[in-house]
């Protein structure tokens, strides 16, 4: 059986009593002022709370996929390309243009750049 | 009827919950009120406090073991609030502040002394003594809701009730 606060009274003493029982008194005194929120109520907020977590869940889930497979196929795409394209459009573009000029150094320099924002943006989840 | 089909939570059932709020919402209540030292706050945390334990209660534990659930639940959204705020000493009012209810005269001063006696205590001391003395749980439940070990709660309760009886008796000489 639980035992209750009055019962370990009996084991209290001197300072202690007396903390107890003015602690007690403003328990008592204590009071809300207007009526709680019914157990209905609650019960009922809970409930709508936790179905709204369920339903925005699945929605988050549904609206991420179809993303998520763009991007994978984009990264896919990507990928294949540049390891059986690349080494053909760099030997042509090697022969048309001067690598010595400045313009090819610059958009040489800007490519690795390039390629990772793009890789970043594909890889995000959001 | 359509409420009865839904399910809040995984388990205590609607007409548990209703006994269970019955035998500890005024109680609850009054653990905030004095705690947080004000009535607003009291009614927005009883409230958080029940939901969020309608979600994650077990129902197959004991009403006692439920009922520190609770508390430490309600514990612990406080203790976010006073540090969202940075407002501690909305903390310390408990004692210090609007007796608002009012109609009670004639424990005034008994309350006075209260008022002055527990303004010099920590937050936790003051939660670590209610629990204590007005719930009436044991160290090893208190250190479950309060979050500190077992053994801290009977220093912390000692030193917590050393302070009191001190100002309490400083009170009673100057009178």
């Amino acid at each position: 059986m639980r035992e209750t606060p009055r019962d370990r009274d009996e084991e209290l003493q001197g300072e202690e009593r007396q903390i107890a029982s003015a602690l007690r008194q403003l328990a008592a005194e204590t009071r809300p002022p207007h009526p709680l929120p019914t157990a209905g109520q609650l019960w009922w907020r809970a409930e709508v709370g936790r179905r709204l977590a369920g339903k925005a869940d699945g929605r988050v889930d549904q609206a991420l996929r179809p993303a998520t497979w763009g991007q994978r196929a984009g990264l896919a795409v990507l990928l294949v390309f540049f390891t059986l394209q690349a080494p053909a459009l760099l030997e042509s573009l090697g022969r048309r243009i001067d690598l010595g000029a400045p313009l090819p150094l610059v958009l040489a320099g800007l490519l690795p750049l390039a390629a990772g924002l793009l890789l970043g943006l594909l890889t995000r989840r959001t | 009827m359509a409420r009865n089909n839904l399910e809040a939570g995984p388990g205590l059932g609607e007409e548990a919950f209703e006994r269970f709020h019955a035998r500890t919402a005024p109680a609850l209540w009054g653990y905030l009120r004095r705690l947080g030292g004000d009535p607003a706050l009291a009614d927005d945390l009883l409230q958080e406090s029940y939901v969020k334990f309608l979600g994650h209660v077990d129902a197959a534990s004991e009403e006692r073991e439920q009922r520190a659930y609770l508390y430490r639940i309600a514990t612990n959204l406080l203790r976010d609030r006073w540090r969202q705020s940075r407002r501690e000493i909305l903390g310390l009012s408990w004692l210090l502040g609007r007796w608002e209810e009012g109609g009670r005269e004639t424990s005034a001063p008994l309350r006075m002394d209260l008022e002055s006696a527990f303004s010099r205590l920590d937050p936790r001391e003051r939660a670590i003594l209610w629990l204590a003395y007005v719930e009436g749980y044991d160290h090893r439940e208190i250190a479950g809701i309060v979050g500190v070990k077992e053994g801290s709660v009977r220093v912390l309760l000692f030193r917590a009730r050393k302070k009191a009886a001190r100002e309490l008796d400083r009170k009673e000489v100057q009178s």
